[in-house]
Order: C-alpha cells, then structure tokens, then sequence
C-alpha cells in the first residue's frame, strides 16, 4: 500500500515533468519565432532612421553640388525608396548594397566641395548616417544569429516533432548580395 | 525526537522536495533562454529581452565601494555576517546581517556603454567573487573594521563583542573593471533624453517596475526562484558556457534530488499516517 502511494506520486511527477516539458518546448518555438521577427523588425526601425536622415542629406547636399550633379542625389532617392519597399532578407540585402553604393559615390563626390564638407549639418548627418549603419550591422548579425538558432531548433530532437506538427519552416538569413564580397582591386580604384 | 517533530521534517522535505523540482524547471528554461538568444552589441542594444557581455564600470562616484574585507574597487557588493553560537545542540552559525551595496553599474562592451539597475537579480558568482573570514574576537586585540563599522553606525544589527567570540563574514562582490554577464530587460529611461544608449536604456529586470521598489529593498537585495521566474534577470561573473553548464545540469539534478526527498518523506508521511 506504502509502496503504491509512492510510486503513484513518483509517476504523477514524472508525468507532470513530461507535460510541463512539452509545453516549454512548444514556447521555446513560438518565442524563437517571434525573436527572429523581432529582429528583423528592428532591422527595419534603423532603415527608417536612416530614411528619416537622407532627406535633409540630399537637401544639404543639393545647396552646394553643381547641377550635373543631380544624377547622384536622384540615384540616392530611387535607391532608398527600394529598401522601403524590401519584403524579405534577400531584397533587402540587395536594395542596401545598392543604396550603400550610391552613398559612397556621394560622399566621395563631396570630396570635390570643401565648403559642402567643412559644412557642420554635412558633417552632423554624415557621422549619424555612418553611425546608423554601423548599427544595420550589428543587427543584420543578431538577426542571422537569431534566426540560426530557430532554425537549428525546429531541426534537434524533440522539438523537430512539435515543429512538424506546428507546420513551422526554416528561416531565411541576411546574405550579402553577389559582388559585395569579392575582393576589391585598389589599382583599378585608382585608376592605375 | 518526537514523533511531531519527525512529522514536521517529513512535511517540510516533501515541501521542500517539490519546491526543488520547480527550481530545477526553471533553472532549466532559464538555461534554454540564455543559450536561445544571442548576444548584443550595446552600440545597437533594442528594446526588449537582452544578452550583454562586457567590463563592469562604476555609473558615478558614488556607485564604487571597497569591498569589505580585500579593500578592491568594486561596483556591487553582498555582505553576510554569521554569529557562532553554543546551544544544548552543539554550535552553529546565525545569521545576524546581511546587506548589499551598489544600486547600478555600467556594462561597456568596446562598442558603447550601458546602465544595469540591480533590482532582485539572479546572481552567479564565480568562486574568485566570494570571500569568506572567520574572525576571533578577544579582548586583546581590536575588532577588524568590517564588523566595527557595525558598532559605529546607526545600523539595525550591532555586534556584541563581549558576548560573542567567532564572526563569519562571507562577501559576494563584482570588481570595477571585471568582465560581466548581463541578462535581462532593456529599457527606455524615459525620465532621461539623450542619444546614447549610455545615459538612454538601462536593462533591468522584467518582473519588476524600478519605480516601485523600495531603497530598502534594493540594500536587502534578497532574491529567491520567484523573482525570477519568467524571463530571466541573470548578472553573472562567469563567462556564458560555465554559465550555461551550471544552469544546464541544476535542471536535471534539481528533479531527481527533488524526487527522491520529496518520495522518502511521502513514504514516512504515509506509514505514520495509514500504518
């Protein structure tokens, strides 16, 4: 009878262990998930951000450059507005790289105009653009980070089941789009 | 020993038990967030649940302290003393003060600076952190400064060294300039406008409104499992693998020492209760 209650009880809690364990494996997936899109959704606040700076950048800018100039500021606008209308890390990762690309030609065009440089709102907005993508970057690599660790998750045993079950699906990652990554040749930079 | 109080060991192991199973559960889902979110740079920390590693930095002048016993800077500190005690038993120790010091720290991570606000966090020291002395007191020599200061300040415990002859002084602290873990809640210190994550977040903990708690409460920082139970407030000196390790196995352990404890005093309960 002694022997009963107490393998009763011992089954009772390693029952209510295995529940309790189910039920945490089931949050784990639903919190990684919702992690991964609080990533990428942070992602998107410093794209604003920096969004909300190109404007006055261009206005700076527009004051001091000379007309033929116009290109690269509307190069600016065409791109920026395509990082707004990204819809998953691919695109995005694209339409940036482009969008960088036509931030590196602008600044270094301003090069050719020290009173645009010697400018303190230039200087002001260029420190707080540079700032801000220095912060896209840690956040691209949180967002991959976070995003590994659902997908691996839904992968390992047990949670594989419950995410099977839940029909959950990988993740994609950030990747730099092609020909960002290549090796830059500093002779042909320099015309050499 | 009477059988009440053999009653009573029963209840309080069967209690006791259960409670170790649960402290097992959420040591384990604590180590499931830990190793589950990655860890943030501060110069670009976000709202919300967060993981920092970094040096710990005294927010102001007048958040640093010496330790009590070694005289080191330090940003956070927890000191317990313990009487000796002869009763008809044999000897014990009692505790008779115990207080902490260091309301806030600055984590800096090479990238940028961030506040921390110790409110009832889940602390893990490494064993360098803790000190522990035993001092003998005799009316030869003088009381060392660590329990005088006792004597000299209005404080709610004051040592009676004529009384008592042995003191335990055990110290947990965190070093200025010593590297730290931190997990928990970053939030927006609306009370404060500024562009750094410095001056304008501070992570805390998320079970608790910093507005609400008490000074008091902040010096007699005592947490237990219920502090804590949800998301995690960790401030750690080990590094995040010994970290996750400990965490990994209080988990596992915690259920079958909590089992069996809790089984044997179930099976004393119900042979004097039926039998």
């Amino acid at each position: 009878m002694l022997l009963e209650i107490v393998l009763g009880f011992v089954l009772v809690v390693i029952v209510a262990s295995i529940i309790a364990y189910t039920a945490q494996a089931y949050n784990q997936i639903i919190k990684l998930e919702k992690d991964v899109d609080k990533a990428w959704s942070n992602i998107d606040v410093l794209l604003q951000q920096r969004s909300d700076e190109l404007p006055k950048l261009i206005d700076t800018v527009e004051q001091y450059m000379d007309h033929e100039k116009e290109t690269i500021l509307d190069t600016v606008r065409e791109r920026y507005q395509k990082t707004e209308q990204a819809e998953n890390p691919n695109e995005q990762a694209e339409a940036d790289s482009m969008l960088q690309g036509a931030l590196g030609d602008l600044f270094a065009v301003a090069e050719d105009y020290p009173e645009l440089k010697a400018n303190e709102n230039f200087q002001d907005l260029q420190d707080r653009i540079s700032s801000i993508e220095e912060q896209i970057a840690d956040r691209r690599e949180y967002y991959n980070q976070a995003a590994t660790n659902y997908n691996t998750l839904i992968e390992q045993l047990p949670y594989v089941f419950l995410a099977n079950m839940m029909s959950k699906t990988q993740k994609d990652l950030y990747e730099a789009p092609d020909g960002s990554t290549e090796d830059i040749d500093i002779n042909e930079q320099f015309g050499e | 020993m009477s059988s009440l109080e053999a009653i009573a060991i029963a209840i309080i192991g069967f209690i006791g038990g259960l409670l170790l199973i649960y402290y097992g559960f959420i040591s384990f889902k604590h180590y499931q967030v830990i190793r589950d979110t990655p860890t943030e740079k501060i110069q670009s920390i976000s709202v919300g649940t967060t993981e920092i590693k970094g040096t710990a930095k005294p927010s102001n002048e007048n958040e640093i302290y010496k330790h009590p016993l070694t005289k080191d800077d330090v940003v956070y500190y927890d000191l317990e003393i313990e009487e000796h005690h002869y009763d008809d038993d044999g000897s014990d120790w009692e505790q008779v003060e115990h207080i902490s010091k260091g309301e806030q720290f600055i984590v800096d991570d090479g990238t940028g600076q961030v506040g921390v606000f110790v409110m009832k966090p889940r602390f893990e020291f490494h064993d360098d952190n803790i000190t522990q002395e035993t001092f003998t007191i005799s009316p030869e020599s003088e009381p060392p400064d660590v329990l005088k200061q006792f004597q000299d300040n209005e404080s709610s415990w004051v040592p009676n060294f004529l009384d008592k002859d042995k003191y335990r002084v055990t110290v947990k602290s965190i070093k200025a300039g010593e590297d730290v873990f931190v997990f928990g809640e970053a939030e927006i210190r609306d009370e404060i406008e500024s562009p750094t994550n410095e001056d304008n977040v501070i992570i805390t903990n998320p079970s608790m409104d910093r507005f609400e708690i008490s000074q008091n409460d902040l010096n007699k920082a005592n947490p237990n499992i219920f502090d804590n139970r949800g998301i995690p407030f960790i401030i750690s000196t080990q590094n995040e693998d010994e970290l996750q390790s400990d965490l990994k196995w209080s988990g596992p352990s915690g259920l079958i020492i909590g089992l069996l404890i809790s089984s044997i005093s179930l099976y004393f309960l119900a042979s004097w209760f039926i039998v």
